[in-house]
């Protein structure tokens, strides 16, 4: 038996008079009860729309219009007819493969320098936490066009070098790595984690093998490394599914433009859904999406047990 | 023991009703069919420059003072995104009791349920029959236009004159205007040039096989009806420009938005035309006064340029205060004190009385693009709001289109095939 027993259930003699059944039931419903704000938050407010998109997905369904049942028309024509579609997923898959593993090395680098015992250590983790808290926002959406706009402070200071900068936001070219500066930026969720993992990595296991010879490189890759793939292997999974439902800065300071450069799924989708009125044929793109983000958090589930390392098998083996 | 279970259940509850009561709050209020007279507030959306601003909130003030039972919750913004909110709010049957929609709406706002009939209680006594014309359907009111304007362009006169370049005049043309390009280049410094890379532009091409006599780009039918050899003249005369460097390079081009005081082109003074309509004329004159001037929409056979009815007031089919909302409009356009705070901030008053008694009051700025609407009046396009169902294709593919000429990645002739191909998708 757990050593943490549930306060909630008592093994008093006095219960033992009572059905057994009867307090197995019995005994849980008082914790159902406490979670039954978030069960109904899950019901109401994600299965049941959940739900409703899955069955628009088979309708053609016009908002302020009619709706009819179409079957899989929708996932036929986004499939094999929809050329925006294929281009979104593009533009997507650059952003994903590109912004995730800058973002958590970022983040990993990061997190070692703030890992050390300095006198106002906090004061930089909150320093530099603070742009995640803000990243996702309008406004920094907005300062990222001030920064990086033809007349930009980056071409303003790049111009005291002589040198000619661009519009890199508007410059098809460059306008999709704008967004991915400003995604590597937020790193600081991913940072934390990061921290708490190198602090439950055992001293000992430092001291030992200095004892043994080991330098700090050989550490890193040898101890710090594996002790923090579990760790490195939440953020990425959480990175991932982030990465690619990226919206506001696409659409915010883009618009999915310049020549659809940034038309990230997300935006692709809303344009359906807000600017066409297409509530089905966008419901089946989000389900789209969805399978494929099921799909690549599975693979990287699959893959796992080969690159992420878990303390207790290390006892074993 | 069972004292200590029902402790945990009495503390579950407990904590459930604060849960669900913290969830709750705000929506104690039951809304009820308000009688005449009892204190209404109406929500109000509109679309537009600061100036436009200004005077909408002054105009809702003076209703008030008049109407102490009519008060307003106003939500206004830029044109980014304003349709989005719109449209997000009606499909949640939560939108303003009256909202300002453009002209091309209102057919598909109608066929969608979302607005009301008006007929009984606007009236149209002094307003002109092909300004409400877009407001009908089935012979019923759905929109009550705000104003008639006139699409022109605007420039720069104080950098003109001090460059020592000839300003254009009213009634000039595309050949002028072309011209006037390469012979202004020669003068402007390294960013400067005429004016934007229109080649991709909706309604600069529109102006222009207009001009050409070939009518609009999409019939009233909604057959698709951009001129293929008009098309590649015009898209050839703007690549040669692109060429010599004449107009913006392209990452400059797709930087430029409009009444921006840190992207306008013209307000940042990188060009000296560009195309407007009338109405606003005010708000690039409240960011660099005295600076610009109005000039008619360059002509060929025909004229260029358009009057339209500028924008459009609509009621929401689920405001609960439907008749003080009417009262409202019909005050908007048919009283004189508004057309006096209003101006000509949605264009020239459609009530032709009110138009004539503020004509005296009127600012330099109104003044300007009075100028422009009665020289666009003389030989100006018959304009229609076209079929419905397009928007995307004006919005979404011609912007596209726009950045591909743009940065030079289609032809001439590719741009007009995909514009074709595109527009497959909307032909009814």
């Amino acid at each position: 038996m757990s050593r943490y027993e549930n306060p909630l259930i008592h093994r008093s003699p006095h219960s033992k008079s009572i059905g057994k059944a009867l307090k197995r039931w019995e005994s849980p419903l008082a914790g159902y009860l406490f979670i039954s704000p978030w069960l109904l938050g899950f019901f109401a407010l994600t299965l049941y729309p959940m739900m409703l998109s899955l069955y628009y997905s088979f309708t053609d369904y016009t908002l302020m219009k009619g709706m009819d049942w179409v079957g899989f028309d929708n996932y036929k024509n986004i499939l094999l007819e929809d050329d925006k579609f294929v281009q979104s997923l593009i533009v997507t898959f650059k952003f994903v493969v590109v912004s995730v593993p800058a973002r958590l090395l970022a983040a990993l680098l990061i997190a070692l320098a703030l890992n050390k015992a300095v006198t106002g250590i906090s004061a930089y983790r909150i320093a530099i936490y603070f742009p995640s808290l803000i990243g996702g926002s309008i406004a920094v959406s907005m300062l990222w066009e001030t920064i990086f706009g033809v007349d930009g402070w980056m071409n303003r200071f790049l111009g005291v070098f002589g040198i000619q900068g661009r519009g890199w936001i508007s410059d098809p070219q460059t306008a999709l790595w704008t967004l991915v500066l400003l995604t590597v930026w937020q790193f600081g969720s991913a940072m934390v984690i990061f921290l708490a993992g190198l602090k439950q990595i055992p001293r000992e296991l430092y001291e030992a093998s200095s004892v043994d010879g080991a330098g700090r490189w050989t550490q890193s890759w040898r101890i710090t490394l594996p002790m923090l793939t579990p760790v490195l292997y939440f953020n990425l999974i959480m990175a991932v599914i982030g990465a690619f439902q990226m919206f506001t800065a696409a659409y915010v300071i883009t618009r999915g433009g310049p020549m659809n450069s940034t038309m990230v799924y997300a935006v692709y989708l809303y344009e359906r859904a807000f600017n066409r009125y297409q509530m089905g044929y966008a419901s089946s793109l989000a389900w789209i999406l969805l399978s494929m983000i099921a799909v690549i958090a599975g693979i990287l589930a699959l893959t796992s047990k080969y690159w992420v390392f878990y303390e207790t098998e290390s006892k074993g083996g | 023991m069972v004292m200590r279970r029902r402790i945990a259940y009495l503390a579950a509850a407990a904590f459930l009703a604060i849960v669900l009561s913290a969830c709750s709050s705000g929506n104690d209020t039951i809304p009820t069919r308000p009688q005449d007279g009892e204190s209404v507030k109406l929500r109000i959306m509109w679309w537009g420059a600061q100036s436009r601003h200004e005077v909408t909130l002054r105009a809702l003030e003076a209703y008030t003072k008049a109407n102490p039972h009519v008060t307003f919750e106003p939500e206004y913004s830029g044109m980014d995104g304003y349709l989005d909110k719109l449209s997000t709010q009606a499909a949640a049957q939560n939108a303003p009791d009256i909202f300002q929609i453009d002209p091309s709406w209102v057919a598909d706002w109608a066929s969608r349920n979302q607005l009301i009939d008006m007929t009984d209680a606007i009236d149209l006594t002094n307003i002109d029959a092909k300004l409400t014309s877009i407001g009908y359907i089935d012979n019923k009111l759905y929109g009550v236009p705000l104003g008639s304007v006139a699409h022109g362009m605007i420039y720069d006169k104080a950098a003109m004159e001090k460059l020592g370049l000839s300003v254009p005049s009213m009634g000039w043309t595309w050949d002028e205007f072309f011209q006037y390009a390469v012979d202004a280049k020669v003068k402007l410094g390294g960013n400067q040039y005429l004016t934007k890379d229109y080649a991709g532009d909706y309604f600069a091409y529109s102006a222009y096989q207009y001009a050409h006599g070939k009518g609009q780009l999409i019939t009233n039918d909604g057959k698709f009806n951009v001129d293929r050899t008009t098309f590649l003249d015009w898209a050839m005369r703007w690549q040669t420009l692109r060429e010599d460097g004449v107009i913006p390079p392209a990452d400059v081009n797709a930087s430029d938005k409009e009444f921006d005081p840190a992207a306008d082109l013209l307000v940042k003074g990188n060009i000296l035309i560009r195309l407007a309509f009338n109405s606003s004329f005010g708000a690039w004159d409240s960011m660099n006064p005295g600076a610009y001037a109005l000039v008619t929409m360059p002509r060929a056979e025909e004229a260029g340029g358009w009057l339209k009815p500028s924008l459009f007031f609509g009621i929401s089919p689920f405001s609960k205060n439907a008749e003080e909302a009417k009262k409202f409009v019909n005050w908007f356009i048919n009283s004189q004190e508004a057309g006096e705070i209003l101006g000509t901030s949605r264009g020239v008053p459609v009530n032709a009385k009110v138009a004539a008694a503020i004509e005296s009051s009127l600012s330099d700025a109104d003044r300007a693009g009075m100028e422009l609407y009665n020289a666009t009046q003389k030989h100006g396009q018959q304009w229609s709001p076209g079929a419905s169902g397009w928007t995307n294709w004006v919005d979404k593919d011609w912007s596209l289109v726009r950045d591909e000429l743009s940065f030079g990645k289609k032809t001439p002739e590719q741009a007009f095939d995909a514009l074709q191909k595109l527009a497959k998708e909307y032909g009814k």
